[in-house]
């Protein structure tokens, strides 16, 4: 099992659950998306974990190698944003229909920092393994 | 707890338990196997340096956020202003075409007709937001700024900047430089795409002034053609 494959597996994985949390949102439910639940999300917010979730299936099988694992630091990169602009502005700046909890925080929060981890791993494998190359 | 709160805190579970695991394994594994790299991953790290490649993904996003737009508020603008309010239509039609085209075959031409067409475009909402349109309920009334004019306006003013390096032919000297531009290029990408779809999304489900909420407003174009073909 290489690095490279744990980065495809992690941002697969990432993408599976982001589209999922997405889609299940849209479920009608007397507690989702309503004023009274413990942490509601709107229409809005569970079309971005659909895109995002779209985004990151895409980097996990439209892209390979050194390539892929730049676009896993750039998925962190992007939920890095995401993370510091919900946690500035909980309703981002009136958009969201609900505030974002402690829940959402901690998954954009998660999803930043081991993606950033998972693909600066996979960078370093990959750039070590074409310098070994290009010396031999 | 409700539900979607245990659906959260699953997927929160499942994303940092499986991260952790992946980090883990990965460490592990780095360490101890042998470094492979197929001639194919090679091949796909050497395309990672196509700077230019990423600069067209990016522009080609941001003009399908910009489309998507324009033909979401079409509606509202054909109930407000008549036929001129097809403009929308038309804009969002070429600014997807347009997207498909860079996305399939980058061009010079394409690059220029890109520059023209969103300039074009930019310089028609300028002019709607500092002196109003013609005609319509509110003619010669500046238009308010709102959400989604504006982050279409900020993708068109992204493909206008980003072309504009690409047709003018800029090259950065250094190896060394080249190198690091392509890798934060490729890094680059993943974060201003997520974004465009995400601002894209945002842009949607905005009030927009003077108009209906702009998702809601594709109800109304349901209904508008409708009325037309009864």
């Amino acid at each position: 099992m290489r690095t490279n494959t744990i980065a495809q597996g992690w941002i697969a994985l990432a993408g599976i659950v982001l589209i999922a949390v997405g889609l299940i949102g849209f479920i009608h439910n007397p507690l989702v998306g309503t004023g009274d639940a413990l942490i509601p999300t709107g229409s809005v917010h569970n079309v971005i974990h659909v895109l995002t979730g779209l985004l990151a299936l895409f980097i996990a099988f439209g892209t390979r190698g050194l390539q892929q694992a730049n676009a896993v630091i750039g998925f962190g990169v992007l939920y890095a944003a995401i993370f510091i602009v919900v946690l500035l502005s909980p309703t981002l700046f009136g958009l969201f229909e609900f505030q974002a909890n402690i829940f959402l925080h901690a998954i954009h929060l998660a999803l930043a920092v081991v993606s950033l981890a998972v693909g600066y791993m996979a960078r370093n494998q990959f750039a070590g393994a074409l310098n070994s190359r290009v010396s031999a | 707890m409700s539900d979607h709160a245990f659906i959260e805190a699953l997927a929160f579970v499942v994303l940092l338990g499986g991260g952790l695991i992946a980090m883990g394994v990965g460490a592990v594994v780095r360490d101890r196997a042998p470094t492979q790299v197929s001639p194919s991953s090679a091949g796909a790290s050497i395309s990672v340096g196509s700077t230019r490649r990423v600069a067209w993904v990016t522009v080609a996003f941001a003009s399908i956020g910009a489309g998507i737009i324009h033909l979401a508020l079409g509606p509202s603008h054909l109930d407000a202003i008549g036929v001129l309010g097809l403009g929308f239509f038309v804009v969002g039609a070429a600014q997807l075409i347009w997207a498909a085209l860079a996305l399939h075959r980058p061009s010079h031409l394409l690059a220029w007709l890109g520059i023209g067409g969103n300039v074009a475009v930019l310089a028609a909402w300028a002019f709607t937001r500092t002196v109003g349109l013609p005609v319509g309920p509110d003619a010669w009334t500046p238009e308010a700024i709102g959400w989604a004019d504006s982050v279409a306006g900020l993708f068109e003013l992204l493909v206008i900047t980003v072309l504009l390096i690409d047709v003018s032919g800029l090259q950065v000297r250094s190896t060394h430089l080249r190198a690091v531009a392509g890798t934060v290029a490729s890094i680059g990408v993943v974060p201003i795409v997520g974004g465009i779809m995400v601002l894209t999304a945002l842009a949607l489900a905005s009030g927009e002034p003077g108009h209906d909420r702009v998702a809601a407003s594709l109800i109304v174009s349901v209904r508008y053609l409708r009325g037309r073909l009864r």
